[in-house]
């Protein structure tokens, strides 16, 4: 099946001969041209650094830092719009990416913390966003590292809002990577796996009210996505301004599964 | 003997069509700017979020077209109520794309404002390349009912077309 986009932010060919100093040559902030787009406001910052994500680490990785900006728009991300090609939108799209949020840590990481790591974004808004898919990061009243995937689900809502929920709690520190398969449409899903191989282990459902059914159709299909750090709370500007987020190997598809 | 030269100063000046839309892509305003006014409040104009998912605006929104022709533009949108409960002034925030209106290429830099807080003035400036279209979003940011009537100042561009000397 057709990759719609890998971006691994590494050359590991070049890697793999072993050139001196090539990782460092190689990581520089240039490689951010691969993506439709970056946005960066205020003092956020994105750049391309040594040493991937992966279990056999690539030569580069992305870093994210609102650079201590405070502002509610604070934003440094980075945008894939290939999806948009297709008239109304992928309608089932993959993906999988790597990330450290280490730097968020501490008895500050409370239940008030949260910062968005990915965005898939529909073809059209309903209920007052457009984000198919959001992959939050949080914490809670144990200072614990927790990842949140909130879903569009329509009428499959347990609450007013039209999001579906899932919190994987207690993610542990260190290196982690997260695959989604979206299926849209008014019996639509999504399926996760967090550290899992998502091409020879069964992923988990996000749960609705109607089971796991996800009624996607008034979004469309997927016609974007952003990573990076964005639509953060309050607090975590507060406390958080200045912390790097790490993210790479992103992998989007529209069937195949991707795997680590 | 006959000069003629473009983007020079003195001699003729011709306004740019520069146009505003009040939501996206909206209705047209007419040229010169003088300045122009709003309420996103009222506004039917709803964009939800930008930048591929990375800016939310859940509250109404007010969009303005400029079509570029090479010039700078620095435009300064200042709120004028006091609608806000509790915080007694709303907290306005502005965003220039590129491209199509609500789902165009979102400017960095200072094509993003929201530096200040409650009832403050913010400023975007950007160079409007030539044949591509910008819009301005006037949003307020993470809370929906943070909305709220503004007026917007500054300069756009006035380019000189044609210089002749005979």
């Amino acid at each position: 099946m057709k990759s719609l986009k890998t971006l691994m932010l590494a050359v590991a060919s070049l890697a793999g001969l072993g050139i001196a100093g090539s990782a460092f040559a190689q990581c520089a902030d240039t490689n951010l041209s691969a993506w439709s787009s970056t946005f960066t406001n205020n003092a956020t910052t994105l750049h391309v650094v040594a040493t991937g994500l992966e279990a056999t680490p690539s030569a580069c990785k992305l870093t994210a830092n609102l650079g201590g900006s405070t502002q509610q728009n604070a934003t440094a991300i980075v945008i894939d719009t290939t999806p948009g090609a297709t008239a109304g939108g992928e309608p089932r799209y993959r993906a999988r990416f790597y990330f450290n949020v280490d730097a968020v840590t501490g008895a500050s990481l409370n239940s008030g913390i949260q910062s968005t790591l990915l965005n898939v974004v529909g073809n059209s808004a309903s209920q007052g966003f457009n984000q198919i898919l959001r992959v939050l990061h949080r914490g809670n009243s144990s200072n614990q590292h927790v990842i949140r995937l909130a879903a569009a689900c329509g009428a499959n809502s347990p609450s007013a809002d039209g999001l579906c929920r899932v919190d994987i709690s207690n993610v542990a520190a260190g290196n982690h990577y997260l695959e989604v398969d979206i299926q849209t449409g008014a019996t639509g899903s999504v399926t996760y796996w967090l550290d899992s191989n998502a091409t020879s282990t069964a992923g988990t459902l996000i749960p609705s009210n109607s089971g796991t059914t996800l009624n996607m159709s008034a979004w469309g299909g997927v016609v974007s996505m952003s990573m990076g750090i964005s639509n953060t709370s309050p607090n975590y500007r507060a406390s958080f301004a200045s912390a790097t987020q790490n993210f790479d190997a992103f992998d989007s598809r529209r069937q195949t599964a991707i795997g680590p | 003997m006959k000069l003629r030269a473009l983007l020079c100063l003195g001699a003729f000046l011709a306004m740019p069509s520069f146009t505003f839309a009040a939501v996206c892509p909206g209705t047209l305003l007419s040229k010169p700017f003088s300045g122009a006014s709003g309420n996103t409040c009222a506004s039917t104009n709803s964009i939800t979020s930008m930048c591929g998912g990375g800016l939310d605006s859940p509250g109404n929104d007010d969009a303005y077209q400029i079509n570029g022709d090479g010039s700078s533009v620095s435009l300064t949108v200042t709120p004028t109520d006091t609608n806000v409960p509790a915080t007694g002034a709303w907290d306005v925030a502005v965003q220039v794309m590129s491209g199509t209106c609500a789902t165009g290429t979102c400017l960095s830099g200072t094509g993003s404002a929201d530096s200040g807080g409650n009832g403050v003035a913010e400023t975007v400036s950007f160079t409007a390349t030539a044949a591509t279209t910008y819009y301005v979003i006037v949003y307020s940011g993470q809370l929906a009912a943070n909305c709220g009537s503004y007026t917007i100042s500054g300069s756009l561009p006035v380019t000189l077309e044609k210089f002749s000397v005979d």
